[in-house]
């Protein structure tokens, strides 16, 4: 087992390195980062010229990459951004980098802070919101889902999944501006306890005000969740009910409770495990929408506003932390099926 | 049943335990569309930020919302009559508040200027800008603790927009600079513990929210609320939404769509903050553009035939007019100015007397074999997409054929060198919202050397209009430091431009700001939005 995660392990070396050069290169061709530096009106041609220089924007796109991973402390730099790479520094470059294979993913352009302490300072932001989000996904759609199967073609199922696929097909812009207006705008003027419309947990002073800030965003991203995941629970649960097995189990005199949980659950749960195996990673992500409309700061925010600036340390921070997560995730999927299913090893 | 009443259970337990937002009724709540990116002046060309910055770097002198000068940190604004501007107007000398002093109650001395003025062109400095220390100035220094001498290369007439808009501490900065060699990775860039405004940083929560609170040791008067507090909010729909359910007191970039949300429930003011910002129309002078543009009166019956009135009260709302000037609302308008008139009848007639006529009977009036079919490019910005529509309509039952192109903003507002169709001269007219270097009137926009082409890729004039005669007053006026002087030359400016209608005023575009009445004394301006911050109050 041990050989078999180093193995994945090493494979993915070189998988990081092709993504993060074509990330890098896409990034780099989207346009220009010092274009307005975010003002109404651009600065002067020279200013550009300069910071260019200075930043190390105006070198090929092969050497900015170079830097990017290895540093910059192999070459001379254009330290006053005059056209003219200056004598190196006694104590080195005023703005050394190290690269990122030695955890410096650059300081951002438009913060001039490390990238890395932007994002940083975000995650825990977007772990708790989509953490939440996925809790409370599985826990209803789990309800939903198993309701479903057994009671298939019920009434119940049946409004269910209408419910479901209303739902699905809202956008998640319209499920958060009607939850924020009916929730925080509506009921505060008919003198209802409210929610927020600005969902910012660094203003939360106690768990319950987290809880209560956190309520519309985990609320717009469950419901239209809820109803896939429910969706895919509900045929794998039938397909496992209708074997063989569970009637066998039934001709054994087993209570239904027993069967459904511990005999049909954890069979149908097998494939729901590679489902939220992959869906962790893109956590890291956030939401972008969400986040967004009810000024969540967390990763989807950052990653939109420092696109719209084309700030490419951010950025490639940001989606390589991803890539990594990615492979990591997909790596302990494989090993929780062998907890799951003993069947499975690996070699 | 007992399901049901465990569940009304919860639900009433939850409503009794749900937390009050209610804000802090002392402190004033913002939101802004975008987080300021540091409150280093310095490293920032962004409007946020320097919004914000108000807050907590004052400058030499504050531009109000009527655009007068208020000393702030200058004991008065340099004039020839108190000496502040040298015969020549090539020196400023400017005196300094002596009781002026650095929130950690250090005295803020023109020494301090003159680290500002070294750390703006200090080399290892990844400064936003230079200008106008790079191109304009040729010293600064300091007299004694409170004179300042600027020293200009030659008279330059905007020094009054640009001087020293912020002041760096000294004392706090110079040894890191000594350290580092740079201030680019400067704790002060993000936390300014000592400043000079009349607030303070209290907290900066990235992605969330700035808090600030008063200076106790601010000079020139005493906040009256008790702090603002700053939230980042990205979605227009959400500001909206938040001013109206009052977790926010002030909101900027309001759509004018949205004014009649806010204002119906009485407790939310909109407000129209001159910005120096015009939409207009840029007519196409160049070879690239349509042959009938080269006629002043065929530019002039278009006009005629845009019922500009008509889409300023609809589609604005009529939150905003018609406006004749590219100086619109500043006193650099010509006097008695008003705008081509609505009249599709005198277009008409321009029209067939500069011999455009339909003469093949298709519907589109010609000349010389050729159709008039202009070609009115904007950005996919919606309410220009309507402007659009509404004008192909008029257009058309006058004879005149618009072909209508939308691009991306980054695409139409690209330079010459980047492909952009409005620089390169692929339009007829093109409309966008355009401003002067405001609140500086000063604008290379309408020069002859502006034009782009291969050698100029970054010229500014879309037009073309190129008028020696024009391009002799913009130069005379640069350099003309009196005010009242330069304001004269203006006057003729506008009028060549009112006359050669290259480009027409669509509307006056000031920026809408949405204050809740509870917020007094808010006079926001357009150059420096929070500038009287100090003075706004709360009322019960």
């Amino acid at each position: 087992m041990s050989r078999y995660i180093v193995r994945r392990l090493l494979q993915a070396i070189p998988l990081f390195l092709i993504v993060s050069l074509i990330i890098f290169v896409l990034l780099q061709s989207a346009g220009d980062p010092l274009a307005t530096l975010g003002g109404r009106t651009p600065p002067r041609a020279a200013d550009r010229e300069r910071l260019r220089r200075q930043l190390g924007l105006d070198q090929p796109i092969l050497v900015q990459y170079a830097i990017w991973l290895v540093g910059n402390e192999w070459m001379f730099i254009d330290e006053n951004g005059d056209g003219v790479n200056d004598p190196r520094p006694q104590n080195g470059p005023t703005r050394v980098r190290y690269g990122v294979l030695r955890g410096d993913f650059g300081d951002s352009i438009v913060t001039r802070t490390p990238a890395i302490e932007i994002i940083m300072d975000r995650m825990p932001n977007t772990l708790l919101l989509m953490g939440a989000s996925e809790l409370v996904i599985l826990s209803f759609a789990l309800l939903i889902g198993i309701i479903s199967a057994v009671k298939q073609y019920s009434m119940l199922d049946n409004i269910l999944t209408g419910t479901s696929f209303v739902l699905f097909s809202m956008p998640v812009f319209l499920m958060a501006f009607g939850l924020m207006y009916i929730f925080a705008v509506k009921f505060r003027e008919w003198g209802l306890p409210y929610f927020p419309t600005i969902s910012n947990p660094a203003e939360a002073n106690n768990l319950l005000e987290l809880l209560w800030y956190m309520t519309l965003p985990v609320a717009t991203l469950s419901l239209i969740s809820i109803a896939a995941y429910s969706r895919y629970i509900r045929s794998n649960m039938l397909e496992v009910i209708n074997s063989d097995y569970i009637r066998t189990a039934r001709s054994k005199g087993l209570t239904e409770r027993n069967i459904l949980y511990r005999h049909a659950f954890k069979n149908a749960a097998l494939p729901l495990a590679t489902l939220i195996g992959l869906d962790i990673p893109f956590f890291l992500g956030g939401a972008v929408v969400t986040e967004r409309i009810f000024a969540w700061p967390g990763m989807g925010r950052l990653f939109i506003d420092h696109l719209s600036r084309l700030d490419y340390s951010v950025l490639m921070g940001l989606l390589m932390l991803i890539t990594v997560a990615v492979v990591v995730f997909q790596l302990l999927t494989d090993l929780v099926y062998t907890l799951l299913d003993p069947r499975i090893r690996y070699t | 049943m007992k399901r049901l009443v465990c569940v009304l259970l919860v639900l009433m337990l939850a409503v009794g335990l749900a937390p009050t937002f209610a804000q802090d009724a002392s402190t004033v709540n913002i939101a802004l569309q975008q987080e300021p990116d540091t409150l280093s002046p310095l490293y920032t060309a962004m409007w946020f930020a320097a919004t914000v910055q108000d807050l907590i770097h004052a400058p030499l002198w504050f531009i109000d919302n009527n655009l007068n000068l208020v000393p702030t940190i200058a004991a008065e604004i340099p004039s020839t009559e108190n000496g502040g501007i040298s015969a020549d107007g090539t020196v400023i000398t400017v005196k300094l508040r002596p009781d002026a002093v650095w929130s950690d109650g250090t005295p803020l001395t023109a020494a301090d200027y003159v680290f500002t003025y070294d750390m703006t062109l200090a080399e290892t400095n990844t400064v936003s800008s230079r200008f106008p220390y790079d191109e304009k100035v040729a010293s600064v220094v300091a007299a004694d603790p409170q004179t300042l001498v600027v020293t200009y290369n030659e008279p330059y007439a905007a020094w009054y927009s640009n001087l020293f808009n912020y002041v760096l501490p000294a004392h706090i900065l110079q040894p890191v600079f000594d350290a580092d060699g740079t201030l680019d990775n400067a704790d002060w860039n993000r936390n300014p513990d000592v400043v000079s405004g009349p607030f303070v940083l209290e907290a900066w929560e990235p992605g969330s929210h700035m808090s600030f609170v008063p200076n106790a040791n601010y000079y020139a008067g005493q906040a009256k609320v008790a702090g603002f507090y700053v939230r980042f909010v990205p979605d227009d729909a959400t500001v909206v939404s938040s001013l109206i359910a009052g977790d926010s007191d002030v909101g900027t970039f309001i759509a004018a769509g949205d004014t009649p949300a806010l204002t119906e429930g009485g407790n939310i003011e909109v407000v129209l903050v001159p910005s120096g910002y015009n939409e207009g129309w840029f007519f196409n002078l160049r070879d690239s553009g349509h042959p009938a543009l080269d006629d002043v009166n065929v530019r002039r019956a278009l006009v005629m035939l845009f019922n500009r009135d008509q889409i300023n009260a609809d589609l604005n709302l009529g939150l905003v007019q018609t406006g004749s000037s590219f100086w619109e609302n500043t006193p650099y308008q010509r006097p008695d100015a008003a705008p081509i008139p609505y009249d599709p009848a005198m277009a008409a007639q321009l029209l067939d007397e500069a011999g455009w006529v339909d003469s093949n009977g298709d519907g589109t009036r010609d000349k010389d074999g050729v159709e008039l079919v202009l070609r009115y490019v904007t950005n996919q910005r919606q309410l220009r997409k309507d402007i659009q529509a509404i004008v192909q309509q008029e257009f058309e039952a006058a004879g005149v054929g618009v072909d209508i192109q939308n691009f991306d903003s980054d695409i139409f507002f690209a330079s010459y060198g980047e492909g952009g169709p409005v620089s390169i001269g692929e339009y007829d007219i093109a409309e966008y919202s355009a401003t002067s270097s405001f609140p500086d009137p000063d604008s290379s926009r309408f020069l002859c050397t502006q034009i782009p082409t291969d050698e100029k890729p970054d010229g500014e004039n879309d037009t073309g209009l190129c008028l020696p005669e024009l391009d002799a007053l913009f130069a005379e006026q640069a350099r003309t430091v009196d005010i009242n002087a330069r304001i004269a030359i203006f006057h003729q400016i506008d009028q060549i431009m009112f006359d050669q209608v290259a480009w027409t005023n669509v509307w006056y575009d000031p920026d809408l700001w949405a204050i809740n009445t509870r917020i007094t004394n808010t006079l926001v301006s357009g150059a420096d939005p929070l500038w009287n911050a100090v003075n706004w109050e709360i009322s019960s």
